[in-house]
């Protein structure tokens, strides 16, 4: 009898034990072994941008990213007054010092002018200040052509010169617009603040430019959804996502499309990727182009590319250059290229 | 009187005092467990207003938020077929960008007011990814 009282209690113990175990060990670990993201967020580059940080520590780190970003925003948009962008175009053709970073991107814009023979051109600047995609404007007025033909000559990479930290448009009517590279390189540039700061695991999204930082504690590759461009199917489901894209440590997944910024104006459809050969949006069978690099301005840039080259020179451009990538077409195709981990969502999402 | 075991044999207190210690704490963890669970594990939106926090909202059930800043939008949450989701149903913003935004139904997922400097995201929830690009 005394035999048999002992086990019952030692088995009482035993389970209250393990139950206090059991709810500890929730407690260290709310949401059943996944931790809950710390997301910083600001509205900078005319979009949202985002920091997101998996441990409590790296918080400080999201938010001096971010503040990194604001810095960077000064020195390159043109539409702030004293940026080191702002100078160059104002200066009529004389030359301007900048700072290594702008030099560094410049070179960059360059590169992607010569390696689409001009269809990625960042000299588009005064053409482009005729046109009004931003969201603060209800108006969207349609340029005249005129003015766009006026504007168009001075549209021309070959124009930046560039030795050093010298920095001259040869013709001062050029002005440069890095709308579509600036970033990517900024993006970059938070993402080596991050690992220098020893951040072992982050999410960089500058509205919709995604850049991993490091690795999932879990050691599972990072998953990133692409945004269908038509998210309402003909039934009338809605498809959020096509599909997703695996990549593993520190990498870029950047997008360009014509379906982010637009405006409609008598059943036209004008989106913001302009042609530099005409001035207007371009004319594409692209609505979107994923592209997986290791550094987001490249990303960018070969992005935007793969938009104005439309999808058959687009593929083959990425084939040749290796370039993991997915298209979307306008018709709602999806072409996955350059050995890219592309998961279709398949009905989900 | 003495506590007993079903055998009839007192309990010591130690022992009793053990158990209820243990007890005690495992109530009190379990507690934390499954208010933090339902915290990370079921999706909410948030809205943030010019960079301060506005209001979370459960997904579960129908609702409407307006918010008044230099202009006014008015979110939805709604049931859309077998799940639910969020839009922006109308906005006096000039651009109204945010309200041709495509509803958003998945953790991640945000509608952005620029003129307003409204942020609306689905937070917390199980995801199949880590982020979106768009």
């Amino acid at each position: 009898m005394k035999k048999v009282t002992r086990k019952i209690k030692k088995t009482a113990v035993v389970c209250a034990l393990l139950a206090a175990l059991a709810a500890l060990g929730s407690c260290g670990d709310p949401g059943g072994g996944r931790r809950e993201p710390i997301r910083k967020t600001e509205f900078l580059l005319d979009t949202i941008c985002t920091v997101t940080v998996f441990s409590r520590g790296d918080e400080k780190h999201a938010t001096e990213a971010l503040a990194l970003c604001a810095g960077y925003e000064k020195l390159l948009s043109s539409a702030v007054p004293d940026s080191e962008i702002s100078k160059i175009n104002g200066a009529g053709g004389a030359p301007v010092t900048v700072s290594d970073g702008t030099a560094a991107l410049l070179e960059r814009a360059v590169y992607y002018g010569t390696l689409s023979d001009g269809a990625f051109d960042v000299t588009i600047g005064r053409v482009s200040s005729l046109w009004d995609f931003s969201s603060d404007s209800d108006t969207h007025p349609v340029p005249e052509a005129a003015d766009i033909e006026a504007a168009l000559p001075s549209a021309d990479y070959r124009n930046i010169e560039l030795a050093g930290n010298v920095v001259r448009l040869k013709d001062p009517a050029a002005r440069l617009d890095l709308g579509g590279i600036a970033k990517g390189f900024i993006a970059d540039r938070m993402a080596e603040y991050l690992t220098e700061s020893g951040v072992r695991a982050a999410l960089i999204d500058l509205g919709g430019n995604i850049v991993t930082v490091g690795g999932k504690e879990s050691g599972a590759p990072w998953t990133i959804g692409v945004r269908n461009p038509a998210p309402q199917t003909a039934d009338g489901r809605s498809e959020v996502i096509v599909g997703t894209i695996e990549v593993e440590g520190t990498m870029s997944v950047g997008t360009s499309g014509t379906y982010e910024r637009f405006f409609m104006r008598d059943g036209l459809r004008y989106h913001h990727i302009l042609d530099p050969k005409t001035g207007f949006p371009v004319r594409t069978d692209l609505a979107g182009v994923t592209v997986v690099t290791e550094k987001s301005v490249d990303g960018d840039g070969i992005a935007t590319i793969c938009v104005l080259y439309g999808s058959e020179r687009a593929r083959d451009f990425l084939r040749r250059n290796n370039i993991p990538a997915v298209l979307v077409k306008e018709d709602g195709a999806v072409i996955a290229v350059g050995g890219v981990k592309y998961t279709p969502a398949g009905g989900k999402g | 009187m003495k506590e007993r075991f079903p055998t009839g044999k007192p309990m010591r207190k130690a022992d009793a005092i053990l158990i209820a210690a243990l007890l005690i704490v495992s109530i009190i963890g379990a507690v934390f467990a499954l208010y933090a669970g339902s915290y990370t594990n079921e999706a909410n939106v948030r809205v943030t207003a010019n960079g301060a926090l506005y209001g979370v909202y459960p997904i579960g059930g129908t609702r409407e938020i307006v918010v008044k800043g230099i202009y006014e939008n008015r979110i939805v949450i709604e049931r859309d077929g077998g799940k639910m989701q969020v839009r922006m149903a109308d906005a006096t913003c000039p651009g109204k960008d945010c309200v041709r935004h495509a509803p958003v139904n998945l953790s991640g997922q945000c509608i952005v007011c620029l003129p307003n400097r409204l942020l609306v995201e689905i937070v917390g929830g199980e995801n199949d990814f880590d982020a979106f690009t768009y």
